[in-house]
């Protein structure tokens, strides 16, 4: 390995190591939040988070809380196992989307503000899009489905 | 949360990343992709078992997948069991190592499946088992 391969490249493997890595973190990151909404980890509810989307002066809140729920849990699993990953991305992209636009609305960008500013949805959203550009990776279920078993 | 809803979910997952991720191996043999057809020739199967294991794949995903049909279940899951240990035992034949990043020519994924699809088999609730089983 040369010096500038150290500061240009990367090899396929550490490609695969990353997104493993990469995947796990914030896969789980979003069925913890999808947890959350249904009650099951961390002092929110769903009866209070519908409350909140209605208060926002979202239409259908009922139907929208359980809509996100249901995306981050099915989507940060599909990310986390690299099952239909670029799908997960594109279910976990569009509730940041959504968070960012609306659920932070008049919170600026720093997540100290009060109300809080949507930096981290807006993170997460940045990297579902990363995540969709560079795909699932080798340690991946879909690597295997795909290949043909 | 109850211990059957987490059976329940257990249940759930290990079927959909198993048994029902098959209609896509299923799919893609029936159209003769290009991942399965090198896949079979590596292993030095004549080109028509792309026909065979694809149809058996795509009916054994809908039997499991869908409510009911319970003894056609218990087939689906012998069927699968058989793939399975079969395409790992054709891998070992041909000489492929355990894992190897660049797919296909290895035979941890089958035994990865073979492991998701036992366990949907024991996770099964009972609305989906034979009676008595």
């Amino acid at each position: 390995m040369t010096i500038s391969n150290f500061f240009l490249f990367s090899s396929t493997q550490e490609y695969d190591i990353a997104m493993l890595i990469g995947r796990l973190f914030i896969g789980i990151c979003f069925i913890v939040h999808g947890l959350g909404k249904l009650g099951l980890v961390g002092p929110g509810t769903m009866k209070g988070f519908e409350g909140w989307l209605g208060s926002l002066g979202l239409p259908m809140p009922a139907l929208q809380a359980r809509l996100a729920m249901v995306l981050e849990i099915a989507g940060g699993a599909f990310i986390a196992t690299g099952f239909l990953m670029r799908v997960g991305c594109l279910m976990c992209l569009a509730t940041m989307v959504v968070a960012a636009m609306v659920g932070h609305k008049g919170g600026g960008y720093l997540i100290t503000n009060t109300p809080p500013g949507n930096e981290y949805a807006v993170n997460l959203a940045a990297i579902c899009v990363v995540f969709l550009l560079l795909g699932p990776g080798a340690y991946s279920i879909d690597a295997m489905i795909w290949a043909g078993l | 949360m109850k211990k059957e809803n987490i059976k329940l979910i257990a249940y759930w997952i290990t079927t959909v990343l198993g048994p029902t991720s098959f209609l896509i191996g299923g799919v893609l043999h029936l159209m003769r992709a290009q991942q399965p057809l090198v896949q079979l020739a590596h292993l030095e199967y004549p080109w028509y078992f792309i026909y065979i294991i694809g149809f058996w794949k795509l009916a054994g995903a809908i039997v499991i997948t869908m409510p009911g049909v319970p003894l056609l279940k218990e087939w689906a899951y012998a069927g699968f069991f058989f793939l399975l240990t079969g395409a790992a035992a054709s891998h070992i034949f041909v000489g492929d190592p355990f894992f190897r990043v660049e797919a296909p020519s290895q035979f941890f994924p089958p035994l990865l499946f073979l492991a998701l699809t036992i366990a949907s088999w024991a996770l099964r609730p009972p609305s989906r088992r034979l009676k008595g089983a």
